[in-house]
């Protein structure tokens, strides 16, 4: 993985130094909180319902075991012994105090980690597939490109107050798990007639109030010129976005109402300009950056297949665990193995202290020192050879992590809500808590369901693209719940439609029942899922089910 | 009735001004105005956010029980007044003190 040159070290080093005396400035009451509040912001740190929450950037997602101890540290001395993953691949720590803020990004730094642009109106952490690097399926690992969009990205001067915040996710792989349609930007890997490989490019999508698919705006730009195209880009939507109104000034707004032809022209001019300037990636710096994220030395493997039916009936939990949780990797012999956060009845992304140490040995002892953060809130072990998978397996039992339901729906991605979330509406984690309790024994039997949960209209639990979406509203100081079905934040990108009037938290895990029940009840086969189901029948029979 | 709540610099914590004109994590001991006292209010409010130890400064609607019990209206300022309903997790605590002095 990348490793900071002296430039980055110093870089981070400087910004460290220049918060903690902005954090000394605010406590001796020298700045006011309204002038401090963007600085904290532009530091990753909120102030939510009951105290700070620090949001700590994990660059598309890649960790090593020491970054890993590092965080599993800070959550042990400085919060209360966990931290939560984000479907942003960052990781957020719910209790610091400012004082020790500074304390905090210090031993970030030491170990090449920072919270810098995890908020604000500037270009967020690059999110990318989480087996990136590792899948079967992907034509080209997008790490390398995600970092120098990084470097390209950090503290632009040009870029540092947008119209409002800006997302980028990228892909290497046909099968989108990176959501990139719903992402400002969304980068997909592509080959052009010659053979070579590029980026198609999408832009305008994204989730909120006002959620909309990302629309093409280019079938293909070469590396080299991938960041003035991306530099073009942002620059219209600086120069385009509106200012005027903050739920109106994210650029799909601004792509939907100009439209995708004319900001494809404008694009155009701004690239045109600037397309053979500083930004041209000499391959040289392409093979630079592509060589810290080398293959891993894998070693020709005699098992290279766990015929899970012998366990079926001896271990049905690690048969359930290898059916589910294990992903196909490009090297014979191995696999990435997903470790859930999803406990059933526990809170979606949380992990603790002692959970996040467990992880980082078996990185170094089993994944090449490679761990990887989901936007769907899990962790994976990218590189794990398959005669390794049982001795995986029992070390994440020890540690209470081996529940295997990736992809089922009690593998939920469910946003902090009303219990921390000072913008939320409403309550998501006990929502979540409830329906994995529910339908703990019926899962398998549903098979692949991506079941999404927001406590606002915000959407940071990504309700829009959920296979079944759950969305949290206040109503005359009620919580209720809306329920949106048909959604898919894949290559398929679909923004769910909501079925009706919105039920209350009690009666949320019935509400599903029925929904599920019918799906049971019209699938074709067992073979086929529920969002195969929905896209064959749309929205009627859900209604009915739900309404009568 | 309203009391009027904030959440302390340091640590975060979530406090309410006490009838001592002091405040404190404790929503029992706040101080309320009735809503023939929205003058006194808004100027207790005035004063409140002009104290640089507090942040996200409002007043918040909240009801006493027949048993003097204090309760906030909204789901969220229940919360807040009790931390969150998940995890276990007990609320935020002041640093080094049980109040912050006005």
């Amino acid at each position: 993985m990348y490793r900071y040159d002296e430039f980055d070290a110093a870089f981070v080093r400087q910004r460290t130094e220049q918060f903690s005396h902005q954090v000394q400035r605010r406590l001796s009451g020298e700045l006011t909180e309204e002038q401090f509040r963007p600085l904290r912001l532009m530091n990753g740190l909120y102030l939510q319902l009951h105290a700070y929450m620090l949001r700590v950037a994990v660059p598309y997602g890649t960790l090593n075991s020491t970054q890993m101890r590092k965080l599993a540290h800070i959550a042990r001395t400085y919060d209360r012994g966990y931290g939560h993953f984000t479907t942003r691949q960052n990781i957020q720590y719910n209790w610091p105090k400012l004082k020790d803020v500074p304390a905090i990004l210090e031993e970030l730094a030491s170990v090449e980690m920072h919270a810098i642009q995890t908020s604000g109106n500037c270009i967020r952490n690059v999110t990318t597939d989480q087996f990136a690097g590792a899948a079967g399926d992907e034509i080209i690992d997008p790490r390398p490109v995600a970092e120098i969009i990084r470097q390209w990205s950090s503290l632009h001067p040009e870029f540092s107050y947008l119209p409002r915040k800006f997302k980028i996710a990228i892909t290497g792989a046909p099968q989108d798990r990176a959501a990139v349609k719903f992402h400002d930007i969304g980068l997909m890997a592509a080959t052009n007639d010659a053979g070579d490989v590029g980026w198609r490019v999408f832009v305008g999508g994204g989730l909120g109030r006002t959620p909309m698919v990302a629309k093409e705006i280019s079938d293909y730009v070469p590396h080299e010129y991938l960041l003035p195209y991306l530099e073009a880009i942002l620059r219209v939507y600086n120069m385009y976005g509106r200012r005027d109104n903050k739920y109106k000034a994210r650029i799909k707004i601004l792509v939907h109402e100009t439209g995708i032809e004319t900001i494809r022209e404008q694009v155009e001019a701004e690239f045109a300009e600037i397309k053979e300037g500083v930004l041209k990636l000499p391959q040289g710096e392409l093979t630079r950056i592509t060589e810290y994220f080398a293959e891993p030395a894998f070693e020709p493997q005699t098992d290279t297949k766990i015929d899970i039916a012998q366990f079926e009936a001896t271990d049905s939990a690690y048969a359930r665990f290898l059916k589910h949780n294990l992903h196909p990797h490009a090297k014979e012999g191995y696999t990435s193995v997903t470790i859930s956060l999803k406990p059933i009845g526990g809170v979606p992304g949380d992990a603790t202290d002692s959970q996040m140490e467990a992880v980082a040995d078996l990185a170094e002892q089993y994944s090449f020192d490679e761990l990887r953060v989901s936007h769907e809130q899990n962790l994976v072990l990218p590189h794990v050879a398959i005669k390794d998978v049982r001795t995986v397996y029992d070390a994440l039992v020890a540690n209470k992590l081996q529940e295997g339901n990736a992809g089922l729906i009690s593998d939920i991605i469910a946003c902090p809500g009303l219990d921390y979330c000072a913008l939320a509406n409403a309550r998501s984690i006990p929502i979540a808590q409830a329906i994995s309790e529910k339908f703990a024994d019926r899962e398998e039997e549903f098979g692949e369901l991506k079941l999404k949960i927001s406590g606002c209209i915000n959407a940071c639990g990504h309700h829009h693209v959920g296979h079944i979406g759950i969305l949290g509203v206040e109503k005359k100081g009620t919580e209720l719940y809306q329920i949106t079905v048909g959604g898919d934040a894949t290559e398929h990108a679909t923004v769910g439609s909501i079925l009706g009037r919105g039920v209350t938290a009690e009666e949320v895990p019935g509400a599903l029942e029925k929904l599920l029940d019918r799906y049971m009840a019209e699938r074709q086969s067992a073979d086929e899922t529920f969002i195969q189901a929905y896209r064959r029948l749309g929205d009627a029979p859900f209604k009915e089910a739900l309404y009568g | 009735m309203n009391a009027i709540t904030a959440n302390e610099l340091i640590s975060g914590a979530v406090v309410y001004l006490y009838e001592t004109g002091e405040f404190g994590v404790d929503l029992q001991k706040a101080k309320l105005f009735g809503a023939d006292e929205q003058d006194v209010r808004d100027a207790s409010l005035e004063k409140t956010l002009k104290n640089p130890r507090l942040v996200s400064v409002e007043a918040i609607a909240v009801e006493v029980s027949e048993t003097g019990t204090v309760w906030a209206n909204r789901l969220r300022e229940q919360i807040r007044a009790n931390g969150p309903t998940v995890g276990g997790f007990a609320r935020q605590t002041l640093e080094g003190a049980d109040h912050v002095s006005l």
